[in-house]
């Protein structure tokens, strides 16, 4: 596949509080177009930033591990090829394998930024620990059902996609957010009936849970494993309603 | 510790769990090897009933014991061996009887019920068997197996990658590792030290002066971004290039080739081989020809070098345990191989090594014990 000039702006830093307060650092290496982002950092890894920090795993979209801000949007790095980057076409979510019929010599510039409204280990490397207190606080450990129908993993990946692009998140950290709300629903639906529903709705129902949500659908638009968290909210909400109306769940009326 | 893949992990909860004070250092993400990259397959056994029974019945034994400790890292799918042309049919018996003596649940299907579960298959379908595959997230079960850890006093370092390993006298002293997170250089005095870096466990048995026989060896996999199959699909083969398509999320990934690397660093992703892959994929699911990919990748097997019985895929027991103190390094050990899914199985043999090595005396309690889930781990200390 083509090879592209790409120039690759990285917001670095030590740990702190958040992603501001780093400085970028520019980079620019002869990549392959069908190299994923995670190559790239592997790349620069093992050239110019040796202690580049970033985090990755599974590299097919199931970890959620490598969530990035991407040229200012929240992508997974693994997902996000360098073909993408120079055609212009980011967002695109099979861009593996794609032949975008780069010209020669094509280059290419993108920045990298750690997500939003996480603090930061170092580089582009999130801490999720507030991030997976919020799952605990939903019980969102939910158990395949077992029997003859197979069934799935939650579509949900904890990737902070979702956190990083929510507005209402950035300006009060204690908001549950997306992810946490939508795998609270979740667990509410779970046939297997693990965890408690009722710890699950007294943190969904508190000043910082569902109510607290301005409906911007920025997190449905960021979900990289279409999750639709901000259906999910609402659907919580009308449960809640419901709930202090004294309605039966699933009664016909 | 030295290394936060499922082979350190795994050992590390053993160990926390038994009272031993202990650190783990890893140099990046937890499970960012090769571990994060396998094919989310928990064994049932039945790839090697025929070929490496003891695996098969080690495989089938963890499997149940993991269902139970983890169940919210597993996806209970159960899995298919199909059979599609004359050569497959030919091996089938081989495969139900090494499932019987290798006590590997296997119920033989017609192939037009095997159609009715997975309406996918390709209509070639010639025999099939279920047996207990399922589906694992390794990348949550190492977090559940490091915030077990966590709770039982260890200390997990990741970002952290080892500097030295030094050898005083004969004996392991302390390994010096740049704390990259706190931006300060730890320094860890341990009477023993596991070196369990998997595809980098050469460098970093040279950092104490001794060599470790591992060959690093390359497999890729492809995710579609269409979730084709139910149930893990195996070819009933003995293993080879493209035999496996297992479910997960809203993929189906395609298994697995195989060819020798350097290191488990930069694995290139060769288009003939996710080609292959495809190619190979289809003949057991017809839509992967249409699906478009999701992502193609590589990891690479930690094989014990020398050992010319095996390409990886049907690894004898699968992993080694080599003892340093005959090269000089009393304490120091290396782990090479394994499988993610006989992890625990390894864990509790080396960390008795440990127990004896140490003079304590704790039975491995890991077959009983619940692992916490995934979110209670910590990347750092009152993270």
């Amino acid at each position: 596949m083509a090879e592209v000039e790409l120039t690759v702006r990285v917001l670095r830093g030590p740990a702190r509080a958040s992603a501001a307060g780093g400085r970028y650092e520019t980079y620019t290496l002869r990549a392959d177009a069908g190299w994923s982002l995670l190559d790239v950092l592997e790349a620069l890894q093992a050239g110019p930033a040796p202690d580049l920090m970033y985090r990755h795993s599974c590299h097919h979209a199931s970890c959620g591990t490598c969530a990035l801000r991407v040229d200012g949007r929240e992508r997974l790095a693994c997902l996000t090829t360098v073909g993408q980057i120079a055609a212009g076409r980011l967002g695109e979510r099979t861009g593996h394998g794609k032949d975008y019929r780069l010209p020669r010599g094509a280059r290419a510039a993108v920045t990298l930024e750690p997500l939003r409204s996480f603090p930061v280990l170092g580089d582009l490397a999130a801490d999720f620990a507030e991030f997976f207190g919020k799952l605990d606080a939903v019980e969102a450990d939910l158990v395949a059902a077992r029997g003859e129908e197979a069934t799935h993993f939650e579509h949900c990946i904890t990737c902070g996609a979702c956190m990083s692009a929510c507005p209402i998140v950035a300006s009060d950290l204690e908001y549950l957010g997306p992810a946490p709300l939508a795998l609270a629903l979740r667990g509410l639906q779970d046939p297997t009936k693990t965890g408690s529903d009722a710890r699950r709705l007294a943190a969904a129902d508190q000043p910082h849970g569902v109510w607290r949500c301005h409906h911007v659908f920025e997190c449905t638009a960021a979900c990289p494993a279409g999750v639709d968290p901000g259906q999910a909210l609402m659907e919580l909400r009308a449960r809640l309603v419901r709930r202090r109306l004294g309605w039966r769940e699933g009664a016909r009326r | 510790m030295i290394g936060a893949g499922s082979t350190g992990a795994a050992i590390a909860h053993d160990l926390a769990s038994r009272g031993i004070r202990t650190a783990v250092v890893e140099r990046g993400e937890p499970a960012s090897g090769t571990t994060g990259r396998n094919h989310a397959l928990l064994h049932s056994g039945g790839r090697y009933v025929v070929k490496d029974p003891e695996s098969a019945v080690e495989c089938i034994q963890e499997n149940l014991l993991l269902r139970r400790a983890a169940p919210g890292v597993i996806e209970e799918t159960g899995g298919l061996f199909v059979a599609i042309d004359d050569e497959d049919l030919a091996y089938r018996e081989a495969f139900l009887e090494g499932c019987r003596r290798a006590g590997v649940p296997a119920e033989e299907i017609p192939p037009d019920l095997a159609r009715r579960l997975e309406p996918g298959l390709t209509e070639s379908v010639r025999a099939a068997v279920r047996v207990p595959d399922a589906v694992i997230d390794p990348y949550r079960l190492v977090l559940s197996w490091l915030a077990t850890a966590q709770a039982n006093g260890a200390e997990v370092f990741p970002f952290t990658p080892v500097e030295a390993v030094e050898v005083r006298a004969g004996r392991v002293a302390h390994v010096v590792a740049h704390d990259l997170v706190h931006r300060r250089r730890l320094r860890l005095e341990a009477p023993v030290v596991i070196n369990a870096a998997g595809p980098w466990a050469g460098r970093v048995a040279a950092l104490a002066g001794v060599e470790v026989p591992v060959q690093p060896s390359a497999g890729v996999m492809v995710a579609l971004a269409a979730r084709l199959n139910q149930r893990v699909i195996n070819r009933m083969r003995p293993p080879g290039d493209g035999d496996i398509i297992v479910p997960q999320r809203a993929t189906s990934i395609i298994g697995t080739t195989s060819w020798n690397v350097e290191s488990g660093d930069r694995i290139p992703v060769p288009p003939d081989h996710v080609r292959r892959m495809i190619e190979e994929g289809a003949k057991l699911l017809p839509a992967v020809r249409e699906a478009p990919v999701l992502a193609a990748f590589a990891a690479a097997r930690p094989l014990v070098a020398g050992n010319k019985e095996s390409d990886g895929r049907e690894l004898s027991r699968g992993f080694q345990v080599f003892d340093h103190g005959r090269d000089g390094a009393e304490g120091f050990m290396s782990v090479v191989g394994g499988k993610t899914t006989t992890s625990r199985l390894m864990a509790e043999i080396v960390a008795d090594r440990v127990c004896e090595k140490l003079g304590v005396q704790q039975e491995c309690r890991t077959r009983e014990l619940a692992l916490l889930p995934f979110h209670r781990f910590r990347w750092r200390e009152g993270g």
